[in-house]
């Protein structure tokens, strides 16, 4: 059994690891001019196949890991990755009997879902330069990268979040 | 819950507070990113370029058709140029007038073309505070002003944009010599020039500058873009002017920090030379008043109204403008 430092320590790694692949990789390959968020991504997964408490965990990691590194407000990544990846664990109940392709696509709909939370705040703060974006072919993007992403990435993701094999709907 | 009142609690502090500590952990980020960021671009740059040729063909094609008929353009105007060019420069000999523009240092930067997240306002330059980058400093390409550098680290820095809707600078419109404040209104949006008086008789066409009124972060006369249209408005008593920003702002590469501090102990600034004296001398060699790794040649336009202000700095070498003329309405 892993300690809480060992845990959080491979959480850190797994943020760490997303946010090295956003910055170098993610951020070249681009669809339509917008790019994969691959931090938004691993925060919905970490709660569709980890439950709402490591969503919301690993989803506030990964919105402090945005934050740092983009130019809009501090916490705002923070405040809807840690929503995301919250409501996200709630999905889990619906997905008791459904295979790796119906998690995929709740990941990719909550992602979807986590772009417009963003924006819903942007709005609230009135940061224009957010809210006057395209936003539904970034929510297209995002949403439908994130399902592939799930598709290809889920086992790594899983044995990051140190969650059995045998997902029954209950994260280990 | 605890989690969610910690970002809300952030981003209060955040959103009221300019340049806290948040600022610099965010700057150290941007340089401890940065090897990150270029060994990932140099990998991937290629396939990236090859995506892009694949996902935006269309986009390419139309780009293309455009770039060649504005090169049509410009081929056809060279010689209009080259004579409005003779003139301007004979007039500003006839005045003595000095630009400063021309002269003021600049160092190249390379655009690191990977946005970060899909809400960026800005642009990263691999240039940062080592190599003179200052906050508030403007940016240029060859083809006009691009924006303003907002976030400087010691080996990156981040320009905003001048179409951003926060972006607002002071500009004169050349043939006119009225002043104004430009704004943006948006990525792909031309810009909106307020407080120009209703009397002023401003055209389509007319070459817009920056004014560098004392104070600015921007010096007087880089240019900013053309007027596109002019709408008055009889109830303010001011005209609500579209502008076109010069500078193409999509698929930049390299752009032009202009290393100038208005709170310089001798700001730059244009001046003239005693009506007394002779003609100045040709330029020689730029002045040195920031420390730079590798200048740009200048490549702004500068302001071709009258010089009005009187600040002579003993030590700046005479200089001749290098206006671009305006474009024919």
């Amino acid at each position: 059994m892993m300690s809480a430092a060992g845990r959080f320590a491979r959480f850190v790694v797994l943020i760490a690891a997303a946010l090295a692949l956003q910055v170098s990789a993610a951020s070249q390959l681009t669809v339509a001019g917008y790019v994969i968020d691959l931090l938004l991504f691993v925060a919905v997964s970490a709660g569709v196949n980890g439950g709402s408490d490591r969503g919301a965990l690993i989803g506030f990691g990964c919105g402090l890991a945005s934050d740092l590194v983009v130019q809009t407000p501090f916490g705002m990544w923070i405040l809807t990755m840690a929503v995301v990846g919250y409501a996200a664990g709630g999905a889990t109940h619906f997905l008791v009997d459904g295979g790796r392709a119906a998690r995929s696509l709740v990941v990719g709909l909550i992602a979807a879902s986590g772009v417009g939370l963003f924006v819903c705040i942007a709005w609230l703060l009135d940061l224009t330069y957010v809210t006057e974006q395209n936003v539904p072919i970034i929510i297209a993007v995002v949403g439908g990268s994130s399902i592939l992403l799930n598709l290809l990435a889920e086992r790594p993701i899983r044995s990051g979040l140190l969650i059995r094999p045998n997902f029954a709907g209950t994260p280990a | 819950m605890a989690l969610v009142i910690t970002a809300v609690v952030l981003i209060t502090i955040d959103v009221r507070s300019e340049g806290g500590p948040l600022t610099s952990v965010r700057n150290v980020m941007l340089d401890v990113l940065g090897p990150v960021r270029s060994a990932g671009e140099w990998v991937l740059t290629p396939f990236g370029d090859a995506w892009r040729g694949v996902t935006s063909y269309d986009d390419l094609e139309d780009e293309n058709a455009e770039l060649r008929a504005r090169l049509a353009e410009a081929e056809s105007s060279i010689l209009q140029v080259g004579e409005i060019e003779r003139d301007r420069q004979a007039l500003l000999d006839l005045l003595g007038a000095r630009d400063v523009v021309a002269n003021i240092p600049r160092v190249t930067a390379r655009v690191i073309d990977a946005p970060l997240s899909n809400f960026e306002r800005t642009i990263e330059l691999d240039r940062g505070s080592r190599d003179g980058v200052r906050e508030g400093m403007p940016v240029e390409t060859g083809a006009g002003l691009i924006g303003r550098v907002v976030q400087v680290s010691t080996t990156r820095s981040r320009v905003e944009l001048l179409t951003d809707p926060n972006f607002a600078v002071g500009v004169r419109m050349v043939r006119s010599g009225d002043d104004g404040v430009a704004s943006g209104r948006g990525r792909g949006e031309d810009m909106e020039v307020g407080f120009v008086e209703l009397e002023t008789v401003v055209i389509p066409g007319e070459t817009v500058v920056t004014s560098g009124f004392q104070g600015s972060s921007f010096p007087e006369g880089l240019l900013v873009g053309t007027v596109v249209d002019v709408e008055p408005n009889a109830v303010q008593g001011t005209q609500r002017i579209t502008l076109h920003p010069s500078a193409e702002l999509t698929r930049l590469r390299w752009v032009s920090v202009v290393l100038y501090v208005p709170d310089a102990p001798e700001p730059v600034v244009v001046d003239r030379a005693p009506e007394t004296t002779s003609l100045p001398p040709a330029p020689t060699a730029p002045p040195s008043t920031a420390p730079v790794a590798s200048t740009a040649p200048p490549t702004s336009a500068a302001v071709s109204d009258p010089p009005t202000a009187t600040t002579v700095d003993p030590n700046e070498p005479s200089t001749v403008s290098s206006t671009v003329p305006e474009a024919s309405p």
